[in-house]
């Protein structure tokens, strides 16, 4: 395969597990927050644990999952889990953020015209706070796209492939190659997701 | 129309009201006056069940609040909160609609408020303060409720305008109470005043009955307004 081909099929690797681990946060993370802004108590037991998986230096957050059943093992499956479990945090604490800002007043009148609680999330509370939530989705995209170099490691494939490579033999030109299409995919992720938060928040 | 029977209501432990009696009469505005804290926004919000009284008996249009279904009470009561509570990012039509308005009956509420039916189209962004009061009403008569329950909707208006909508809500000869906590406003608006002290009312009456009243706050806040 050409040096080209090889970097598109790594970008393809690449956008997949990103692709996965952050659908996957955003699937389970926004039920979980609008439970969290519901019951703030057990909520911030919930946030708290989200922050504590962050801290987790990510190369060691790969090594530690590596011997556990079913999760671990080489590939791009551990990579997935281990991703998905940063992604949380910002979509998470974002959409908690956001919902917590719709003023109460608003709210107030939402329930006073007698709508049910699914209504006023639908109709009032999630759209306005859709930026906010948005917000998160980018930062979860971006961070990912970035430690999803570190899959690599794990054997999962991906642009990282270059940079290990590019280390291993102090080649400058793998170490671009894998460097370079990581930074335009975070740019463009960064730049395509900024403007749907600007269009949410326009009336 | 609305039957206080001992009422008292708790929040966060503390007691907010406690043995409250009253009638609020048909086709009446009823106006709760009093100082900060006194309970006349949670006595308000008794009413449509946004808080729920934790004694005595409270009974809205024939029965006791907790007998109604809540969305069927809340659809038969409008109300507008003390910041209007208008959804900044829905057109007034569509406000108007998700209240309960049909297509066809917006304009005309638009009309009864004193706007023009262009303003269905606006966002709540791009109306003036007294332009987004109206709106707030029009919102809250859009399902034909027969209560209208007001929380000090008029404070933040200049006192033309202000002037302007308390006859307004005189013209739309629906039973309301109206919270607040200006005395000239109370004397303006109200066919029968309950003024609230400590979570009870310490005086309820006509303009006449409260001028009478021998009630060491409520004699203050007269003298405020001589």
């Amino acid at each position: 395969m050409s040096a080209a081909g090889n970097i598109a099929a790594a970008a393809g690797e690449h956008l997949v597990l990103v692709l996965l681990a952050v659908g996957f946060a955003a699937l389970l993370g926004l039920p979980a927050a609008v439970w969290a802004a519901r019951n703030p108590r057990p909520g911030y037991y919930l946030l708290q644990a989200a922050d504590l998986v962050q801290t987790i230096p990510s190369l060691a957050l790969f090594g530690l999952l590596l011997p556990l059943p079913l999760i671990g093992g080489i590939g791009p499956r551990l990579a997935v889990i281990a991703l998905f479990a940063y992604a949380l945090l910002p979509i998470l604490r974002n959409t908690v953020a956001g919902l917590k800002s719709v003023p109460e007043p608003v709210k107030e009148a939402a329930v006073a015209m007698g709508l049910t609680p699914r209504q006023v999330l639908r109709e009032v509370e999630l759209p306005l706070a859709a930026p906010s939530i948005v917000a998160g989705l980018r930062i979860a995209t971006v961070t990912t796209i970035g430690t999803a170099t570190i899959a690599a490691a794990v054997g999962a494939g991906g642009l990282g492939t270059f940079l290990y490579r590019g280390l291993a033999t102090l080649e400058p030109n793998l170490l671009l190659a894998g460097a370079i299409p990581a930074a335009v995919m975070a740019i463009l992720a960064d730049r395509i997701l900024i403007w749907t938060e600007n269009k949410l928040s326009q009336y | 129309m609305i039957r206080f029977s001992g009422v008292g209501c708790e929040r966060d432990g503390r007691t907010v009201l406690s043995g409250v009696n009253a009638e609020f009469r048909e086709s009446e505005i009823t106006v709760l006056l009093g100082r900060s804290g006194s309970g006349k926004s949670t006595l308000l919000r008794l009413i449509n069940r946004l808080l729920e009284a934790s004694d005595g008996e409270l009974q809205v249009m024939g029965r006791p609040v907790a007998d109604w279904d809540v969305y069927a009470l809340r659809r038969s009561i409008g109300f507008v909160p003390q910041n209007l509570g208008l959804f900044p990012h829905r057109r007034v039509g569509e406000q108007l609609h998700l209240a309960g308005a049909s297509p066809s009956s917006a304009a005309a509420l638009l009309e009864r408020t004193g706007l023009p039916s262009a303003y269905l189209q606006r966002y709540p962004h791009q109306l003036s303060g007294g332009e987004q009061q109206r709106v707030a009403l029009a919102r809250a008569l859009a399902a034909s409720p027969k209560l209208l329950l007001l929380d000090e909707p008029f404070s933040a208006l200049d006192p033309i305008t202000r002037r302007e909508l308390q006859v307004l809500v005189r013209s739309l000869a629906t039973t309301t109470v109206f919270v607040t906590h200006d005395l000239r406003e109370a004397f303006a608006i109200g066919d029968r005043i309950g003024f609230l002290c400590q979570g009870k009312f310490a005086a309820f009456g006509t303009r006449h009955d409260i001028e009478a009243t021998t009630h060491p706050e409520l004699r203050q806040f007269l003298e405020t307004i001589q």
